[in-house]
């Protein structure tokens, strides 16, 4: 908030979030007014709020157009499904030579995320066009009310009336009677008002949150390059790793397939050919997307070549291991409630290379959990980086006291380059924004700004672009606070994943467990970490 | 999916030999410690008299007069997931009478700092010797007491992780400075 809005009482009306609040506080305060000029003030400030905004029918025209595209992508599948059942000669398409019964079964899986995009998206928008709907005429009823509430109580009362020392028996009672009917009035006007902001606000970010998803899932349309065929992009967008659920551990994020073609179609011709040998020498699908993956993180062709010969030939799960830092299990999503007492998430997934965890000081003894976070999120978006601290300098390593002491070194030298405290203890925002600037946004081509959020408000309005940043494949990294005995407790973690309303936190504890966003929202931080920190207040959010 | 006890790297220990080295806040010392019979061989342990009625981890031979006050004061830093819970069997109840716990935050303002701690208050009652079982939790790796925790049951021999069905507990007796491990640290009061 800047110093312009300290001064503008009226700045909270700008936003969806402020506008609930607004209403929400004169919830409780109309209910309580006892006199009439101060009742037609906050009745004046209810009405202030602009109703919600938004076309309901163009919204249902939209649904409708996209839910009659579902059944034209399902007989795509179907047509597609047939072809690679027939049995495919083992020949080799597209410019990175792709195995041709692999490109139709890929293309199939296409169809079938295709039909689910928009019908995702039909769905977002039909939702969002009845909530819309049901918010207005809440919002129009309460406006109907506030206006049959100032009927009632009249006119102000002016410095003339309260000169008006005699005032009868029965003029005292009307007066009560009207004060107390427009008060009734007022309170359920400004209720039902309040119902159709929150009503709004909840549904856009919901149908926001879900676009934002299903464009970032509709992948392979993310990939512009004319360098490469449609097959090659279809593959690309198609793979994923060896191990945890395929739609969570895609290899390219959506940011990335769209960084890596921009960056093909930029390669001078020399390097154009010797990436495109590239490609077409991998083994694996997997092998060719990490190629384009060390593309999108920024690297040179040289570089990549010099990573391709520590990974050329290796099998997915050894690829996944090495340069996957944050693996994604298909029942990590499960509810298993929470430990009593820590109040953190029982169902959590270790992130382990070799059985050495992701953690910070290695051993979790380190108060450097924001330079370990750091670490994690460029391991995790720049393959050529998790490479160097898995398999060290020659990439063949499987050793994870080996990898132990690299991790701890990066983790050291982050934390020195932000200003850390002495001892590998703690660091303040400011070199955190500086270290995420630094060791992040060359990979992600975002820089990081931070936010601070120290209220549930700003939290609700900081969550469309945490999800659009997560959907596209770049790591949000927040810090949470909680107080105890009146000393605070501060900790570093990151947002990693988004799938409807959940939010995948890593924290550097090693670990990875899913929270809702009203968990965040509403200080329920302590399912990712424990019952020491509740609120996220500050995050780092990439810039577009 | 339930996460598993994890393996962090074996060099985590490589600081135990030096008690006060690795664990710089290791909480306030004692008032009338005495050398730890369970402290590691090898290791420095040098009890010392202070002002205060906290012992630090460094004192688990502690000595106290009948009616006095006193507290186990342990390191828990929030920000590494440490926790530590007072475990079954409980001290002997003629000896000690256990007032409660309290734990206080980093209070840096830096995000990670590493302080805080979590205090055991006791008072001693009657002339005998009692044992304190702390289960120190990094990471939030164990669960402390519940249902489904086996903290409660016999530790395995000090260091060692258990092995025999007669030592069903997966968290051994430590005697060093608490580092990356779980497990039990035995404070030993005697009253006289």
């Amino acid at each position: 908030m800047g110093i312009f809005d300290d001064l503008n009482p009226f700045a909270a009306l700008e936003t969806p979030a402020g506008r609930r609040s607004w209403l929400a506080d004169l919830c409780t305060s109309i209910p309580k007014a006892t006199d009439k000029n101060d009742l037609l003030d906050l009745i004046d400030n209810a009405l202030l709020v602009s109703a919600p905004a938004g076309d309901t029918a163009t919204l249902e025209s939209l649904g409708t157009r996209y839910r009659g595209q579902v059944d034209k992508a399902g007989e795509l599948h179907d047509r597609v499904n047939r072809v690679a059942h027939k049995g495919l000669p083992e020949v080799w398409v597209g410019h990175t030579s792709v195995l041709a019964s692999d490109a139709v079964a890929g293309a199939a899986r296409a169809a079938t995320k295709m039909s689910e995009a928009f019908q995702g998206g039909a769905k977002a928008l039909h939702a969002l066009a009845d909530a819309l709907g049901t918010a207005k005429k809440q919002d129009a009823d309460g406006r109907a009310l506030m206006q049959q509430a100032k009927e009632r109580l009249g006119p102000r009362d002016s410095f003339f009336d309260f000169g008006r020392l005699i005032e009868t028996a029965q003029e005292k009672a009307e007066k009560k009677a009207a004060l107390e009917a427009g008060r009734g009035l007022a309170a359920d006007g400004v209720e039902s008002m309040h119902k159709g902001a929150v009503s709004a606000d909840d549904a856009v970010r919901a149908a926001a949150r879900d676009l934002n998803k299903w464009a970032a899932e509709a992948r392979a349309g993310k990939m512009h390059s004319g360098q490469l065929s449609a097959v090659d992009r279809m593959m690309l967008a198609d793979t994923s790793g060896k191990d945890g659920a395929p739609d969570y551990n895609e290899i390219l994020t959506a940011g990335e397939l769209e960084r890596s073609g921009r960056a093909m179609d930029q390669l001078s011709p020399a390097d154009r050919a010797r990436m495109d040998r590239l490609l077409a020498g991998a083994g694996t699908p997997q092998e060719k997307a990490y190629l384009m993956k060390a593309l999108a993180a920024g690297h040179g062709v040289d570089d990549i070549q010099a990573f391709d010969g520590k990974i050329h030939g290796k099998d997915p799960a050894w690829l996944q291991r090495h340069l996957a830092p944050i693996v994604t299990g298909a029942d990590s999503l499960k509810d298993e409630g929470t430990n009593p007492l820590s109040g953190a998430n029982m169902n959590t997934e270790l992130q382990d290379f070799d059985g050495q965890q992701w953690a910070q000081g290695g051993d979790g003894q380190d108060g450097t959990c924001v330079a370990s976070t750091t670490v994690a999120a460029r391991a995790v978006v720049d393959p050529v980086y998790a490479l160097s601290l898995t398999g060290g300098p020659s990439g063949q390593e499987d050793d994870p006291e080996a990898f132990r002491q690299r991790l701890v070194a990066e983790q050291h030298r982050m934390h020195l380059e932000g200003h850390g405290g002495a001892d590998w203890e703690g660091m303040n925002l400011q070199g955190q924004e500086q270290i995420s600037n630094k060791e992040i946004s060359p990979q992600t081509g975002s820089a990081y700004e931070l936010h601070e959020v120290r209220n549930p408000d700003a939290r609700r309005d900081i969550l469309p672009a945490i999800e659009k940043s997560v959907a596209d494949g770049k790591p949000v990294p927040f810090d949470a606070e909680g107080v105890t005995n009146g000393k605070w407790n501060g900790h570093s973690m990151m947002i990693v994943g988004q799938e409807g309303d959940k939010l995948e936190i890593y924290n550097p504890w090693g670990r990875t467990t899913w929270i809702s966003e009203d968990d965040f929202v509403n200080g329920g931080m302590a399912k990712a970490s424990d019952n020491r920190y509740h609120d996220a207040y500050a995050v780092h959010l990439p810039q577009d | 999916m339930t996460s598993r006890t994890p393996f962090l790297g074996a060099a985590a220990l490589a600081c135990l030999l030096a008690l006060t080295a690795c664990g710089g806040r290791t909480g306030g010392s004692g008032h009338t410690g005495t050398p730890s019979a369970s402290a590691t061989p090898g290791a420095t342990v040098t009890p010392h008299k202070t002002v205060g009625d906290e012992y630090g981890i460094e004192h688990r031979t502690i000595t106290a007069e009948p009616g006095e006050k006193f507290s186990l004061s342990v390191p828990a830093a929030a920000t590494l997931g440490q926790h530590w819970y007072l475990a079954a069997p409980k001290p002997d109840a003629a000896v000690l009478r256990y007032r409660g716990e309290r734990e206080t935050g980093d209070g840096s303002g830096l995000v990670g700092g590493t302080g805080g701690t979590q205090s055991f208050g006791f008072t001693a009652l009657a002339k005998g010797r009692a044992t304190v079982r702390l289960l120190y939790c990094p990471l939030n790796t164990c669960t402390g007491p519940g249902p489904h925790d086996r903290s409660t049951l016999t530790p395995s021999p000090t260091g060692t992780p258990a092995a025999s069905p007669a030592s069903p507990s997966p968290y051994p007796t430590l005697s060093a400075a608490p580092r990356a491990r779980a497990g039990f640290y035995v404070f030993t009061i005697t009253v006289r």
